[in-house]
């Protein structure tokens, strides 16, 4: 193994329950039976909101890992869940942005672009919508997906995003006049 | 009549679906980061600037040569080879990249990884910062200097994203000669390069800092990157 000296940073360990109490010291919250509680949910979040399975769970393991290293500064220990799906609707948008400085580089030979495999199993009008959903802007997307999957209230919505709950309406409003009209009508509707 | 939420409800849910638990990679929470307390962390910076400072004024005061440090073969605790606690099932035949004792030459090997859990790419860049059994063979490539790689973008549009765990990585480490720089950065480059982004062929490479999300410049242990996507794409692995 090569020399150099590691630089700390957090790492996935087994077995390990990191516990964070609340202001008083008086309820503690484990991290390790809200991961085995949450992450699946996390991830089919983080899925839908970056599309790649291992960017997912990259994403949900940061979230865990930025709330593991918050010990003791939780002061509402049932705000553990809302704390970690803000963290992970953060990451998402990182990782979009990333995502749209690479897309930014013209390449100087012609361009093959390829879709996610995974996507190709699921149904025609399935991925109609998964489609029209991807071109709607990222907050509108981000309103849809935490509204029609997560099930939030707008208040929850409006708690993730740090945005407003007037702003959580006008924005799945005006997200579902734009998706209706990207969406081609149903086969059963012609 | 369906409606648009009801269709868009249903969509979701069919992705979502998609993943399941036996998906999923990582096998266990992320401990806490243990912290030092104030004392400890400032006896502990004081000794390692006074190692250093011997480190550095050793040569002048015995007199003895002053050849470049080289790199010693060490034993990373934070490293582990294939636990049994991780998914077992499909590996994936990939190449990693040693240096050649006593010479600046880069030797493939191929080694097998899992398809599931930990970024495959980054199992790789472990794999290669192990020192190999094979005699003659050395590992170049710093251990935890990179914590995360990603491919931005689709397709031959996309390109590798290494993030550092440190911004210190950006410069070359004063045990690493330059020699040894050059040649770790080529191993990590050609290590990532044998994953092969989209149909085999070769995709940039983009430098990024744990926690942000601006490019972390254009140098790697010191040594500049290929200026240009032909070059950052036809790295010498020889």
């Amino acid at each position: 193994m090569s020399s150099r000296q590691p630089r700390g940073g957090p790492c996935v360990s087994r077995g390990i329950t990191t516990r964070i109490l609340d202001g008083d010291g008086v309820t503690p919250v484990d991290v390790a039976e809200l991961y085995a509680a949450h992450r699946l949910r996390l991830v089919r979040l983080a899925l839908l909101l970056a599309d790649d399975l291992g960017t997912a769970e990259d994403i949900v393991q940061d979230a865990f890992a930025r709330f593991a290293a918050r010990g003791g500064h939780l002061r509402d220990p049932g705000a553990a869940l809302g704390y970690l799906r803000t963290s992970v609707v953060n990451g998402c948008r990182s990782t979009l942005r990333r995502r749209r400085t690479a897309r930014a580089y013209v390449p100087p030979h012609e361009v093959e672009p390829d879709g996610p495999d995974d996507r190709a199993v699921l149904s025609e009008e399935h991925r109609e919508v998964l489609s029209s959903l991807d071109r709607l802007a990222a907050r509108q997307r981000e309103v849809l997906v935490l509204r029609y999957w997560s099930g939030l209230s707008e208040i929850e919505i409006a708690s993730a995003l740090g945005i407003s709950t007037g702003a959580v309406k006008s924005t799945a409003s005006r997200a579902l006049s734009a998706l209706q009209q990207l969406l081609p009508v149903p086969e059963e509707d012609r | 009549m369906t409606t648009t939420e009801d269709r868009l409800t249903a969509a979701l849910n069919a992705r979502a679906d998609q993943v399941q638990p036996e998906d999923l990679g990582y096998a266990a929470p992320p401990a806490a980061p243990r912290r030092l307390s104030r004392v400890p962390r400032a006896a502990a910076f004081a000794l390692g600037a006074a190692a250093a400072v011997a480190a550095i004024a050793a040569p002048f005061v015995l007199g003895g040569p002053s050849s470049p440090p080289r790199l010693q073969p060490g034993v990373q605790p934070g490293l582990e080879s294939p636990s049994p606690s991780r998914p077992e099932g499909k590996t994936l035949s990939k190449i990693v990249y040693y240096g050649r004792e006593g010479t600046e030459s880069l030797v493939p090997r191929e080694v097998q990884i899992p398809e599931r859990g930990v970024s495959p790419v980054l199992r790789a860049l472990e794999l290669a910062a192990e020192e190999p059994t094979e005699a003659g063979l050395t590992a170049i490539v710093p251990a935890d200097a990179i914590s995360a790689v990603g491919f931005d973008g689709f397709g031959r549009n996309g390109a590798f994203s290494l993030t550092l765990s440190d911004p210190a990585w950006i410069d070359r480490p004063s045990d690493m000669t330059i020699a040894d720089a050059r040649m770790a950065q080529r191993a990590v480059l050609c290590t990532v390069q044998s994953f092969g982004g989209v149909k085999g062929g070769h995709q940039p490479i983009h430098l990024y800092l744990r926690g942000s999300d601006r490019p972390a410049g254009d140098r790697l242990f010191g040594i500049p990157l290929p200026p240009t996507k032909d070059q950052a794409m036809n790295v010498d692995c020889s």
